[in-house]
């Protein structure tokens, strides 16, 4: 089977002041359909910003990505944006809603932009479901400030999920949130993998979070220092990844 | 302990979009308050300037009453009233001037004793020699008169009086300056022996007697000698103050108005100043938080505050005295062309500079004393762990909400006092005291009290933005129910926007919701003066044309033009002054048969026929409400009226609503039998002409014929209309260009609150673009939310506006034909096309920086 996601030499390069910076340099990986992809290494290894050149947030400045067979690191911006939108979802560790929609109408949002009618019955059903995935649908009218932050984040993960993207992507979800909460919207990414064969591709540098993942790229230096496999498991314990990454001496 | 110094300078510095937006919104202001006070300082001293260069050396002039002559004794007991030590007596009348076939139009002839003349007044010749006064075939005419018809020294012309004709040779040619500045520079001088013959008055008679006081004495002591010498006849006393007051007087409500529509358009500056410091503050609040734990006091915070408001209103009154300077000029000659008097704009009036200097300051420095105590209380623990808070609606709204209700109570509180203090209802809002005025034209309603009553209004609609700006997010909803699901979705999101927190924009919403609802008041008040207007030229002249004399000619013309084709009907009318109760008034002759058949007058509260039928029965007078109010009459009073020559005492028959205005106001109504029988009134002043069915057209063209061997002129009912509209669309066109700049001042108010949103809303639009907002969607997702926000300042405006409009309107007693205000559709569209139109321009450059917003870095942002 094809790839759904594909990466080739991708390189990034900054200019900061007089010089540069260099936070990309030659990465290539392969996602494959309904795969659950962690990419993880410490704090200024690139994994970000790998992120934001797979969902065709950013562009390379060398090498290119394919998202389900399109190249999407050569288009412009507006075609960008409206492949982004058809076949794409994120998951950021801020700024996840719209705090002057409710959270159904967060999660509608996607077909909003697409210039669907977020009342018609298949959106509604298709936000009704994904907020059913995710235990809001009782609190489905209220605005983001009326919720919890792990709801808020869920909220997040219904939106992304909910225009069944061909990819989710999901950038440190659990970043401002406490363990607990971590874990239970680890669950919800897993949970939206396992049974409906959702891709999703997660940038953590929490060793807890990435265990949830099938295979794990860990990146240092603009690199990828190396590819962990911990397949489909339906316990999540940590401690193989955070032994094998103590092997790494991270 | 001071506060860090310059701190407020660096905080301008950091925003530099805000602060030029901010400095230009008060310069602005400051200009139009400094070009509007130096406007009327240019004015009064023009006229003041203008009445002195026609007084001469003369202190006092005594004018003949009526339309009667001081007698040879009476100007012989003012020479030689103790304390006169010069007298110069002039016949001073309006004719028609003729060269061979060519007329040279009305002029009006001073005949004056050359002598006398010049011992009191300095005019100069640019060419030809002064009168002799033995030359009473002589004259001098200024020079710009000579030019526009081609006279020159030696040219002969003629001109007709009661008297008979005279043709006069033109001697000199005066300067055009001082005295030859009167009438429009219309004169012609001769001996006053000649024009006593020209106008049939008797030797040593005059019109006028002009006197120049002993100053060891003083006017006053002369007023009083004159009082007690003149006994043989009535006179009228008049200074050359008095005349700098009457020339000054045309003016003084534009002057007025264009005052508080200025100050109006300062209060928008002084919103956008209190929005711009208080979005700086909100952006601050975690840098004032770090400053406070660093040991900040909550005085040296707020004094950085005031540090930023004192530098923005530095620059800003600089640049607004500057620009002040310039719009002076520019004004000064439209508000002049309004007057008499010509307005010669010399040195910016330090009066005018100071004010404006003051209010730019201090307005600024109010404006920015909520931002300022805002920023005293920031709690230092929880601007660390919060971060910015960009919004502080409610408290803000409340603010607003009570600064407005104290400025609309103050506002109605001046009204009230000035309505009581002027005495009574009918001269509330500063008009109708002059609600019709010396031409008879309704005066423009923009007094003083009236534009207070406007303020107070708008400001009272601008408390109640928010709710205003939902109903505007509401209704856009309803409109666009139907295509729903065609809808875009930059209405959904820019609704919602709005809709969320109306709060956040409800300053800027305010701004443009007085500016918007100036320009809809001034338009409807505009309006309803000028349908007043026109409504009243319906009432009183329901003719087809009306023959005017330049002075009162023989009632039997009334037959020569009664003998035109098509003419169904004439009806004779003399105006003529009058005293009631030792007051000037103005009173009018009519034949009632004739009068009555016009369907002329509109009787209050009586049958109409009755009070014709009284009318023409003889001893009875029919009087305005203006002057039934002014002189406490009612039907079936007793009124006395006096000429010089005599006394009539009449019975009010009945009161009208109006009458054809005199030169004191509108007229008593008397039967032309009554006028000649007991007021010695005879003759015609106009003649209002009904023409017969179908023969209307070429009417004109046909009594001019008639008409012009008698030197009457032909006047169409519409024209005198299109007079009076003609000049309040000058007078309003000039306070519309002033709305229009607080309208501008709310979109720069617009500018840096969109602006401010945009940065704010940086990580939720980078959201929305990461879910798949284009660049297109995100920038039209801005200014479509512009563009509620203007439709909702544009209900407010409009709403606002037609309700001060009314207000002013009820209170200055003038109301449209049907009664009822009837709203100027033309300017609502303005309001909606301006509000709509100019927020969405407004907001081209934060959709700007909306649709540039980068995902990457935008997600980023904490």
């Amino acid at each position: 089977m094809p790839p759904i996601l594909e990466a080739r030499d991708l390189a990034r390069t900054y200019r900061v002041g007089d010089g540069e910076v260099r936070a990309l340099q030659g990465v290539s990986l392969a996602v494959q359909p309904g795969e659950f992809v962690a990419l993880m290494g410490p704090s200024g290894s690139g994994k970000t910003t790998l992120l934001q050149l797979l969902g065709g947030l950013d562009r390379p400045t060398a090498g290119e990505v394919v998202l389900d067979g399109v190249t999407i690191s050569s288009l412009d911006d507006d075609a960008a944006t409206k492949l982004r939108r058809d076949r794409t979802g994120f998951v950021f560790q801020a700024f996840n809603l719209v705090p002057l929609l409710s959270a159904r109408e967060n999660v509608a949002l996607p077909f909003l932009l697409a210039g669907r009618d977020p009342l018609d019955a298949e959106t509604t059903a298709r936000v009704d479901e994904a907020l059913a995935l995710v235990d809001l649908a009782a609190k489905a009218d209220r605005r983001p400030d009326e919720l919890a932050f792990g709801e808020q984040q869920r909220v997040a993960i219904a939106r992304a999920i909910a225009g069944r993207p061909v990819i989710l992507f999901a950038d440190e979800p659990t970043g401002n949130l406490d363990y607990a909460t971590g874990l239970e919207i680890m669950d919800y990414l897993f949970r939206s993998c396992a049974e409906r064969g959702q891709t999703v591709v997660l940038v953590t540098h929490d060793a807890q979070a990435g265990a949830f993942a099938d295979r794990v790229l860990f990146l240092r230096d603009g690199r990828v220092l190396e590819e962990i496999r911990l397949g489909r498991r339906a316990e999540h314990p940590a401690r193989p990844l955070i032994e094998r990454l103590a092997q790494l001496g991270q | 302990m001071r506060g860090p110094r310059g701190m407020g300078w660096r905080w301008l510095r950091r925003r530099p979009l805000r602060t030029v937006l901010t400095i230009a919104g008060i310069a602005i202001g400051v200009a139009l308050v400094v070009a509007a006070l130096s406007v009327q300082a240019a004015v009064a001293d023009g006229a003041a300037r203008y009445a002195a260069a026609l007084s001469g050396r003369a202190d006092l002039t005594v004018h003949a009453f009526g339309e009667g002559t001081l007698s040879a004794g009476t100007v012989d007991a003012i020479a030689g009233t103790p304390g006169v030590i010069a007298t110069s007596p002039q016949v001073r009348r309006p004719t028609f001037a003729t060269a061979g076939t060519t007329t040279l139009g009305a002029v009006t002839v001073v005949g004056v004793d050359p002598a006398a003349d010049r011992a009191l007044h300095d005019e100069t010749l640019a060419s030809g020699a002064f009168l002799a006064s033995s030359d009473a075939g002589g004259a001098l005419v200024p020079l710009g008169w000579a030019r526009a018809h081609d006279l020159g020294i030696g040219s002969r012309f003629s001109l007709v009086g009661g008297g008979g004709e005279a043709t006069l040779t033109v001697r000199g040619l005066l300067t055009d300056a001082g005295p030859a500045l009167a009438d429009g520079g219309r004169l012609v001088y001769t001996t006053i022996g000649a024009a006593r013959a020209l106008f049939g008055i008797d030797a040593g008679a005059a019109d006028l007697v002009e006197v120049r006081v002993d100053p060891a004495v003083g006017v006053a002591q002369v007023e009083t000698r004159l009082e007690s010498r003149l006994t043989s006849q009535p006179y009228v006393l008049s200074t050359a103050a008095d005349a700098a007051a009457a020339l000054g007087g045309a003016t003084r409500d534009v002057g007025s108005g264009l005052l508080v529509v200025a100050a109006i358009v300062l209060f928008v500056g002084a919103l956008l100043v209190s929005d711009a410091l208080a979005m700086s503050v909100g952006e601050r609040t975690r840098e004032v938080g770090l400053l406070r734990v660093a040991g900040a006091t909550r005085g040296q915070v707020r004094r950085m505050v005031l540090e930023e408001a004192w530098w923005l209103g530095l620059a800003g009154t600089v640049l607004g005295t500057i620009a002040g300077a310039a719009a002076a000029v520019i004004l000064a000659s439209a508000v002049g062309s309004l007057s008499g008097a010509p307005v010669a704009f010399g040195v910016l009036d330090p009066g005018a500079l100071a004010v404006g200097v003051l209010l730019g300051v201090l307005v600024t420095l109010a404006a920015a004393l909520e931002p300022a105590w805002r920023t005293g209380r920031v709690s230092p623990v929880e601007a660390v762990r919060r971060g910015p808070q960009l919004a502080a609606p409610a408290s803000r709204v409340r603010g607003i909400a009570i600064a407005g209700t104290v400025a609309a109570v103050v506002g109605v509180a001046a009204l009230v006092a000035g309505g009581w203090a002027t005495g009574g209802a009918s001269v509330l809002a500063g008009t109708a005291a002059r609600s019709t005025n010396a031409t008879g034209i309704p005066a423009p309603a923009a007094g003083l009290g009236g534009a207070l009553a406007a303020l107070a209004l708008l400001l009272a609609a601008g408390v109640i933005s928010p709710l205003v700006l939902r109903l505007a997010g509401w209704l856009v909803s309803a409109a666009t129910f139907p295509v729903r699901r065609l809808l875009r979705p930059e209405l959904r999101l820019a609704r919602g926007a709005l809709t969320h927190d109306p709060g956040r924009i409800a300053v800027s919403l305010a701004a443009l919701g007085v500016g918007l609802g100036l320009v809809v008041a001034l338009a409807g008040v505009a309006q309803g003066t000028r349908q007043a207007g026109e409504a009243w030229v319906r009432d009183v002249a329901p003719a087809d044309a009306a023959v005017v004399a330049i002075s009162p000619v023989p009632v039997d013309l009334g037959s020569d033009l009664a003998a035109v084709r098509g003419v169904a009907s004439v009806t004779p009318i003399r105006l003529f002054d009058v005293a009631i109760a030792g007051r000037l008034a103005s009173a009018m002759a009519v034949d009632p048969a004739t009068y009555e058949a016009l369907g002329a007058l509109s009787v209050e509260g009586g049958s109409r026929a009755a009070a014709f039928a009284a009318l023409q029965a003889g001893g009875s007078a029919l009087v305005p409400r203006s002057l039934a109010s002014r002189f406490g009459l009612q039907v079936g009073d007793l009124l006395v009226l006096r000429t010089a020559q005599g006394e009539a005492r009449l019975r009010v028959a009945g009161v009208v609503a109006h009458s054809i205005p005199g030169t004191a106001g509108e007229s008593v109504v008397v039967s032309a039998a009554d006028a000649v029988r007991s007021l010695g009134i005879a003759g015609a002043s106009l003649f209002l002409v009904r023409a017969a069915p179908g023969a209307a057209s070429g009417l004109g063209a046909r009594l001019e014929a008639a008409a012009s061997p008698y030197a009457l002129s032909v006047v169409r009912p519409s024209a005198i209309g299109g007079a009076v509209t003609g000049a309040l669309d000058r007078t309003f066109g000039l306070l519309d260009l002033l709305a229009v700049a607080a309208v501008v001042v709310a979109a720069l108010c617009i500018v840096d609150v969109l602006a401010m949103d945009v940065r704010q809303r940086v990580g939720e639009l980078g959201l929305l673009r990461a879910a798949g907002l284009t660049r297109r969607q995100a920038w039209r997702f801005v200014v479509v939310e512009a563009g509620i926000l203007g439709l909702a300042g544009a209900f407010l405006g409009i709403i606002g506006g037609v309700v001060a409009a009314g207000a002013v309107l009820f209170l200055g007693g003038t109301t449209g034909p049907s009664g009822v205000l009837e709203v100027s559709w033309g300017a609502v569209l303005a309001a909606l096309v301006l509000g709509v139109g100019g927020s969405m321009l407004a907001a081209v450059y934060p959709a700007r920086l909306a649709a540039r917003v980068e995902v990457v870095r935008a997600v980023g942002v904490e």
